[in-house]
């Protein structure tokens, strides 16, 4: 396994992006619980490597991320990139206090900015569209991923609510939980 | 053939695990699931497409076969597992526990390969085996990562 093909472009920017995300990341004030920061954090993990090992290789193989269809290590600090972006998706849910009459233009926002982020990926030869894929496909990915993401994050606060818990927790504000 | 027994293997453990008594929260079964889930996609895609020591199918429902194992029989019978491990406190009820997983988890392997669904090129179920019980002590750690993490947020309160 290389730690990657050649030194560019894409592996600037994904040493730019990481940087740029984790400051965020640790600057923005602390509004959820831990537990839910660190689930959130390895759902944003799991899901790019998801996509990445079921649809972007093996049989099906409609992108290429990086330099090869390879596995270099820099495909790793690639998916370490979505963990914060599962995060703040989170965060501003629970900031913004999304509900019902929301949640439609909240999921939608996020898909628009992740498919301009996908394009900016491509500008910067981070992702690599093959085998007749094309942006339209990736709306639907956007959509269930997210839709999934916001009512799993609605199931755990109820279910904190429930049980009566956490509620404080989940729904704090004081921001050092 | 091989599609519909790996398609009933998945309902089956994805039902077991629905109706059995949990006694992990949502968010540790969660978060133990999708660390499982990495290294389970990262692990298959190292040994047979990067280092080629399994051969995996070209037809498109046995690859899907393998799919559902490497993407849901393999994390939700680890989670399983670790919900009967925490049940009892006795270290040969959790000892016991892990050895059914590895078991259950080597045969499902070795039933891909009776199947045609995966070939073995250099690696054997013993490898398996270790992998299996290295992957449920990891499943293990996940839980008390997300566990100690639980704590200090519920103590705060």
């Amino acid at each position: 396994m290389k730690l990657w093909e050649t030194f560019d472009k894409n592996e600037i920017y994904i040493l730019v992006m990481l940087v740029v995300v984790f400051v965020a990341f640790f600057m923005f004030p602390k509004k959820l619980p831990r537990h839910i920061t660190l689930l959130f954090l390895v759902w944003g993990f799991t899901t790019s490597t998801f996509y990445d090992f079921t649809i972007g290789g093996g049989l099906m193989d409609f992108y290429k991320v990086n330099d090869s269809n390879k596995y270099e290590l820099i495909d790793l600090l690639t998916y370490f990139l979505f963990a914060p972006f599962s995060y703040f998706f989170v965060y501003f849910y629970h900031r913004f206090r999304i509900d019902r009459k929301t949640f439609i233009f909240y999921v939608l926002g996020w898909s628009i900015l992740g498919l301009l982020m996908e394009q900016l990926s491509r500008f910067m030869d981070m992702i690599h569209y093959q085998s007749g894929y094309s942006m339209k496909y990736s709306i639907a990915v956007f959509l269930v991923t997210q839709t999934t993401t916001a009512l799993f994050y609605e199931w755990i606060t109820r279910q904190q609510r429930r049980t009566g818990v956490s509620d404080d927790v989940v729904k704090s504000d004081n921001g050092s939980v | 053939m091989t599609f519909s027994i790996f398609f009933f293997l998945t309902w089956l453990v994805i039902s077991i695990f629905a109706v059995m008594q949990k006694k992990l929260s949502l968010v540790e079964n969660t978060f133990v699931f999708l660390v499982i889930l990495v290294v389970s996609i990262n692990f298959s895609w190292i040994i047979a497409d990067e280092l080629k020591l399994i051969t995996l199918p070209k037809e498109k429902l046995p690859y899907t076969a393998y799919l559902m194992n490497r993407s849901i029989i393999i994390p939700v019978l680890v989670l399983i597992q670790l919900n009967i491990c925490m049940a009892r406190d006795a270290f040969f009820w959790k000892a016991g526990s892990i050895l059914t997983a590895v078991l259950l988890l080597t045969g499902i392997n070795y039933l891909m390969t009776a199947l045609n669904i995966s070939s073995y090129t250099n690696w054997n179920p013993g490898f398996d085996a270790i992998y299996f019980l290295l992957l449920n002590l990891t499943a293990l750690i996940a839980y008390s990562i997300i566990d100690r993490a639980s704590e200090k947020a519920v103590n705060h309160t």
